[in-house]
């Protein structure tokens, strides 16, 4: 029971790391509401252990405890010391902190009720999340699986890993054998280091709790950071209406918290160990806020800020730093069409923002270690090109939008068009500077999910419709706060469009009953079904069988359809990426858009035929892992198979060589 | 007469910087958020240690050769089942070499020597548990 506190102590070590960076980089005066000095403590204290960690395993020295201690500590530390002796030798006393006023910093103040509200939906978030991820049992999903790999790579070896894997390829001559190890560009390498480092300074094994609380840390400072957002977002926006910023962000909460909390891209991402994703959708909504406090209170500070997240970003997630990418040209052009009379006053905004020492100095960090350090490996591995392009595959040609919808929940859709709509219609609102940066990241991404091919993006649309549910989450909840001002109550000269008092209320009652229900739904068809526990613990019992069994030359072959949680087993032998070797989906082998080797479905689903033994004879695959319920007969009627290991979910077979 | 004007201005704006300061010392809910995300991890932790532990709500059990060498029969139980009482027969090609009982306690692993050695021909170690549950494991020579 106790195990959780050395983690819980690393863990809240990096954010208290991050605070302290903060202080040090930005200094005293640097204005953030204690929720974001929250976040941006955590991704800038995850930002420094990463590239210390990529400085220092670059430089040949180990990954030690010691040194992984100091890969979190030191830049912060030395950030603050000097800062300090700038204060003391630098600055005088007299001078003031920041003569300039603060227009922003009462938005994050809050009412008792809303502090209350506050903590009843943050709980009720974690609760139910909690509650799920309990009720699933093990961590044994497949994504979550493969990144911990990588991550024990790093544990067990003290190096940064080299992402590789041996492939089976097709000599031409009717037979197959393994390839030399080749680079992958699927994995990132942020998204593998905190991992390790909390691993290594905690002690916590990864076949425990550890990484999906980790992750569940993750996904709910996204939530904050949508609530944060969404305060700063609607300062400006209701500026002429008495609708507090905090209430804002706390109807963006009741449909970014307890509604919609368990489907993708929440709390199944948490279970699944969609790593990057999760890093992303924390990452995302930061960088927008960064860029929106630089842009509205002309401080460049926030922007060095925001590209040190992107930086960070960069490192740990591909697909998301993308799709950042698209939303800031989104932003971009929404505010470049919003301030068309007045382009130059834009132009020399930006220009004042970006000449300045802390974007500048951002900029500088990230190119020396991008040319001297390390590349992100999608870099390195020419993996972008293959992201751009016409569209060829059913799958990266869009959405429809009743499938955008699903995928985004259908209230949070719904409202959040309907805000969009309303706040092109509303003068006011629309000449917001809050409305070229909604209109600029939410239209875009439902650009990007329904129509990829006009902007030549060749990525799985699903993956992208994820992200759509951020923006429209903070639309829809921000129409839920202004729909009480806009169409009950007009304040001063700014009128709204009145209800009769029975139809506002009908209205009322509709636009908060629909999310609750939809997301209630949502929620209540993303549990989890039936929980295979035991058969995890199984394939885990029988791993460490095979693995202290296996002998030199020995190749194993597993089923990725049947077995539970197979994609931790590679974690029980760490002898590579590769090993053992899986019969992946089915599917995969009939797709004819990626022809692929057929010798591990062979070997496995018809092992008698002459092709299956040519690929024994090949690859010399000598042991073999199957679920008995579906894989045991083809075995059992051979005379070339010997069975070493019998349980209800797994069988392991020897062929005789 | 300047110099208390400026004075003045230094005043006023230190207390513009407090005010801000203060306003912004909403710290409630982010520590809030640090308790609530501790309490989870105790939850998660406590949980999934359990679902880890073999025995706990669990009833399974295996059957395995204890060397991959070809001359050994020799083969383990390992129970983490309600059963205790387990019986074995070792064949080969329909005729019994060698049967025996033994009793395995939830959580315990036994180690069982037959005397066979196994020749050509698939030889087979059946067990049966006293819930009815059987496992087969076989090697071919």
């Amino acid at each position: 029971m106790i195990t959780f506190l050395p983690f819980l102590l690393v863990t809240l070590a990096i954010p208290a790391f991050g605070h302290l960076l903060i202080w040090g980089l930005f200094g005293p005066s640097f204005r953030l509401s204690p929720l974001e000095r929250l976040t941006f403590s955590f991704v800038l204290g995850i930002g420094s252990l990463d590239f210390s960690m990529m400085a220092i395993g670059r430089a040949g020295v180990g990954l030690t405890v010691p040194v992984l201690l100091l890969a979190l500590t030191v830049v912060p530390i030395a950030s603050a010391v000097l800062r300090l002796i700038f204060l003391r030798f630098f600055i005088s006393k007299r001078t003031p902190i920041n003569s300039r006023p603060d227009t922003f910093g009462s938005a994050v103040r809050f009412s008792d009720t809303e502090r209350a509200v506050f903590l009843l939906l943050f709980g009720l978030t974690v609760f139910l999340k909690t509650f799920y991820l309990f009720d699933a049992g093990l961590p044994t999903a497949t994504d979550l699986g493969h990144h911990m790999y990588w991550s024990k790579v790093i544990v067990d070896t003290g190096r940064l890993p080299d992402y590789s894997k041996r492939e089976i390829v097709d000599r031409g001559d009717g037979h197959t054998s393994l390839s030399a190890p080749e680079p992958i560009s699927d994995f990132i390498i942020g998204e593998h280091l905190p991992f390790a480092a909390i691993a290594k300074l905690s002690g916590s094994s990864f076949f425990s709790a550890f990484p999906i609380s980790f992750l569940l840390l993750v996904n709910l400072l996204s939530i904050i950071a949508l609530f944060v957002l969404s305060v700063r977002l609607s300062v400006p926006l209701f500026r002429d209406r008495d609708i507090s910023p905090v209430t804002a962000g706390l109807a963006v909460l009741f449909f970014a918290g307890p509604l919609f909390t368990l489907a993708s891209p929440e709390t199944k991402f948490v279970s699944g160990g969609v790593v990057g994703n999760l890093f992303g959708n924390l990452m995302i909504p930061l960088v927008i806020l960064s860029f929106f406090r630089a842009f509205t209170e002309e401080d460049s500070r926030f922007l060095g800020l925001g590209l040190l997240v992107t930086l960070t970003l960069a490192y740990t997630h591909h697909l998301s730093a993308f799709v950042l990418g698209f939303s800031i040209f989104g932003t971009a052009i929404s505010l470049i069409g919003m301030s068309f009379r007045n382009l130059s006053g834009l132009l020399k905004k930006f220009l004042r923002l970006f000449m300045s020492p802390y974007p500048a100095l951002a900029l500088v960090f990230a190119g020396s270690f991008f040319f001297l350090i390390a590349m992100p490996t999608y870099i390195e591995t020419n993996a972008v090109t293959t992201a751009v392009g016409t569209p060829l595959k059913s799958t990266r040609t869009g959405l429809t939008f009743l499938q955008a919808t699903q995928s985004t929940g259908t209230a949070r859709m719904a409202i959040g068009i309907a805000a969009l709509v309303l706040a092109a219609a509303i003068r006011p609102l629309r000449r917001s500077v809050t409305f070229p940066f909604l209109l600029g990241w939410g239209g875009i991404l439902l650009l990007m999910t329904i129509r990829p091919g006009w902007l030549f993006l060749n990525i799985p649309s699903d993956r992208i419709g994820t992200y759509l549910s951020f923006p429209m989450t903070i639309l829809a909840g921000l129409f839920l706060a202004a729909f009480p001002s806009y169409f009950r109550n007009p304040v001063g000269r700014i009128s709204g469009v009145l209800l009769p008092g029975t139809a506002f209320l009908f209205a009322s009652l509709i636009l908060f009953s629909f999310p609750a229900w939809d997301g209630s739904q949502d929620n209540q068809s993303s549990l989890p079904g039936s929980v295979r526990t035991q058969d995890a613990i199984e394939v885990f019992d029988a791993s460490i069988y095979l693995s202290d069994h296996a002998l030199p030359g020995d190749l194993p072959l597993k089923d990725h359809n049947y077995l539970a949680a197979d994609s931790w087993m590679k974690l029980l032998f760490m002898k590579g990426y590769s090993y053992p070797l899986s019969r992946g989906l089915f599917k995969r082998y009939e797709d004819e858009t990626n022809p692929r080797e057929q010798c591990t479905l062979r070997m496995i689903s018809a092992p008698n035929l002459s092709d299956g033994q040519t690929c024994f004879a090949d690859l010399r695959v000598n042991l073999l892992a199957v679920n008995p319920r579906y894989d045991s007969s083809q075995f059992e009627k051979s005379h070339a198979f010997s069975r070493i290991f019998d349980g209800t979910s797994i069988q392991i077979y020897e062929r005789k060589q | 007469m300047n110099g208390n004007s400026n004075r003045d201005t230094d005043t006023s704006e230190r207390k513009l910087v407090s005010l801000a300061r203060l306003t912004e010392s909403e710290w409630g809910p982010a520590c809030a958020t640090i308790v609530m995300f501790s309490i989870a991890v105790g939850i998660l932790f406590f949980g999934i240690e359990r679902a880890f532990d073999p025995d706990r709500g669990k009833d399974w059990w295996t059957l395995s050769f204890e060397t991959r060498n070809a001359d050994s029969s020799s083969f383990l139980v390992t129970n983490h089942s309600k059963a205790t009482r387990f019986t074995y027969t070792v064949t080969r090609g329909g005729s019994t070499l060698s049967t025996g009982d033994l009793s395995v306690a939830k959580g315990d692993t036994r180690l069982v020597t037959p005397d066979v050695v196994p020749d050509s021909g698939r030889t087979s170690v059946s067990v049966s548990a006293d819930d009815g549950t059987k496992r087969e494991i076989y090697r071919e020579r």
